[in-house]
């Protein structure tokens, strides 16, 4: 009758907590390791492992920023949420002016989807850059970063992104709205 | 128990049961809106429903799971599992607004098919804590579909009790999925331990349990397990055994048979309830009729059918009592078959 039922049951429930307990295990053991830094240590010290990075307005905002230049690569902007962002679907614009509202400049260029957990890297064209998170979904802006701004405020321009033309100013990437750069960790907007 | 199936066999105590639900799920919701958009301010209102509706879902799953293991341990439990459908049906509802949202919030406004965007916007299989973890949830939530929508009698009836319970056995297949969901997802980004090790005391109380509640019916089986004897008859136990209106339970050929003693008599019949397989053996004689302690299903002990209209029916033994002992044959007679239930003292030579 249902001997044979019991008697599944009996491996069965036993085995599926087993499962979940072993699979809580591996993703907390899997977690990524930049999120964890930038939990202990926060977002600044989180960005130290970029070689050669300029941070800019480390404090500022929800996010921390850092411009990398890799020898004979382009250059490469970061973003580092300081904790997890409840914000699943922004955008990462870069814009030359900032607009006096909320809304979306004319000469935005799409940057990619913004992380609310990990850090992001975006190919930066060059140029007067204003970094924009924007909400398409609640048609608002939801964090500004003026880098030249920042760099002045430093009085390190060197750290500053170069004008277009100047020498040493990184080429304009091929394709300005590529999302992440290579081996960046991917959004998970959806978490 | 009906011969006609209604959607709902409302009674005063189902309505008590289902309003207190209903109260609990609302201020839970609410107190979670509440105090999360207290501490994180930024999430939106959407946000706040999905991983509401979420958390109670997976919430009410645990209580649920941890009903059936209570009541095998302790039959005070036992009014939690009456209506344990009710939970089970309101959990889904809850899990499928969570699933249902979260497609429109993530999904419903590119170019793609929300449902071919949910199962191929994250192919990242290769990675632990880039896994596509929304799938895992769908697929958990195709699972609880399934069982809400054949929890009502009419496919208990027409599925038969073993095939229903095989079915409805996947609730545990859905819960490593949903853990394994939650673990690759939204605890993905949470620094916090607490809700870490909420989520693993809940798996390692739910584990816990269900061992022990196995270990006890393991227990019992033993226990209940007359040596063997040659023959057709094995010696269940003594007649003094088997109190009035109660049953004496032993395992004969692997299965279960119920002893009762009623007015005097004694009659075997299959320990499990042709309803739900629930435990018949642990029920009462109520009006002459063996009532099963989970829902009430009612059997005469005579042929083990229920009354009419009514027309489930449990397999019955025959049974010998000799110098006070209880012999049982522990092949079962044709279903239906009326055998006259047996004194408890022997007959004068």
């Amino acid at each position: 009758m249902i001997t044979p039922l019991r008697r599944r049951h009996r491996w069965l429930a036993p085995a599926c907590f087993a499962v979940a307990l072993g699979g809580l295990g591996l993703a907390l053991s899997q977690r990524p390791t930049e999120f964890v830094a930038a939990s202990r240590g926060g977002a600044a010290r989180a960005l130290e492992s970029l070689a050669g990075a300029a941070r800019f307005a480390p404090e500022h905002g929800r996010y921390s920023l850092a411009l990398e230049r890799p020898p004979g690569a382009e250059p490469r902007l970061w973003l580092l949420p300081h904790e997890p962002l409840d914000a699943p679907d922004l955008l990462v614009y870069r814009a030359t002016t900032l607009a006096p509202n909320s809304a979306l400049p004319d000469d935005a260029v799409l940057l990619g989807p913004a992380s609310p957990t990990e850090p992001t890297a975006f190919l930066l064209p060059p140029g007067p850059s204003v970094i924009l998170l924007y909400s398409l979904g609640h048609r608002a802006r939801y964090d500004a970063f003026d880098l030249g701004a920042a760099a002045a405020e430093r009085g390190a321009a060197t750290e500053a992104p170069s004008p277009p033309g100047a020498p040493g100013a990184p080429s304009p990437p091929e394709a300005p709205g590529a999302p992440s750069a290579p081996g960046a960790p991917s959004p998970q907007g959806a978490r | 128990m009906g011969h006609a199936y209604q959607a709902v066999q409302w009674n005063r105590q189902k309505r008590r049961y289902d309003l207190a639900l209903l109260g609990g799920v609302v201020l839970y919701l609410g107190a979670f809106v509440g105090v999360t958009s207290a501490l994180q301010p930024e999430a939106t209102a959407e946000t706040l429903l999905i991983r509401g509706l979420g958390t109670a879902a997976f919430l009410l799953l645990h209580v649920v799971l941890a009903i059936g293991p209570l009541a095998r341990l302790d039959r005070r439990w036992l009014p939690l599992l009456y209506n344990r459908r009710h939970l089970g049906v309101t959990m889904c509802a809850l899990a499928l607004l969570h699933g249902g949202f979260s497609l429109v919030q993530f999904h419903a406004f590119g170019d793609v098919n929300p449902l071919v965007s949910l199962l191929s916007s994250n192919t990242r299989f290769d990675s632990v804590a880039d896994f596509p973890f929304q799938p895992l949830g769908a697929a958990a939530l195709v699972i609880l579909v399934l069982m809400a929508a054949t929890s009502h009698d009419f496919w208990l009836a027409n599925l038969t009790a073993p095939v229903w319970k095989a079915l409805h056995m996947l609730v545990y297949v859905a819960y490593a999925l949903i853990a394994l969901h939650v673990a690759l997802g939204v605890l993905q980004a949470e620094t916090s331990p607490v809700l870490w090790g909420a989520v693993a005391a809940g798996a390692l109380a739910l584990g816990t349990l269900h061992l022990l509640a196995a270990r006890k019916d393991a227990a019992d089986d033993t226990r209940a397990t007359p040596a063997a004897a040659p023959g057709p008859w094995i010696d269940a136990c003594a007649v003094s055994e088997i109190r009035e209106g109660r049953a004496k339970v032993i395992v004969a050929g692997g299965e279960r048979v119920a002893i009762f003693r009623h007015g005097g008599r004694l009659s075997a019949l299959s320990g499990v309830c042709q309803h739900q397989n629930g435990p018949l053996g642990e029920g009462r004689v109520v009006d002459g009729l063996v009532v099963c302690p989970w829902h009430g299903y009612q059997y005469r002990p005579q042929c083990g059918s229920s009354p009419a209209p009514f027309h489930e029916r449990v397999p019955t033994f025959r049974l010998q009592v000799e110098a006070g002992r209880v012999l049982l044959d522990p092949r079962p007679v044709p279903l239906g078959t009326e055998l006259a239930p047996v004194a408890t003292e022997e007959a004068a030579p």
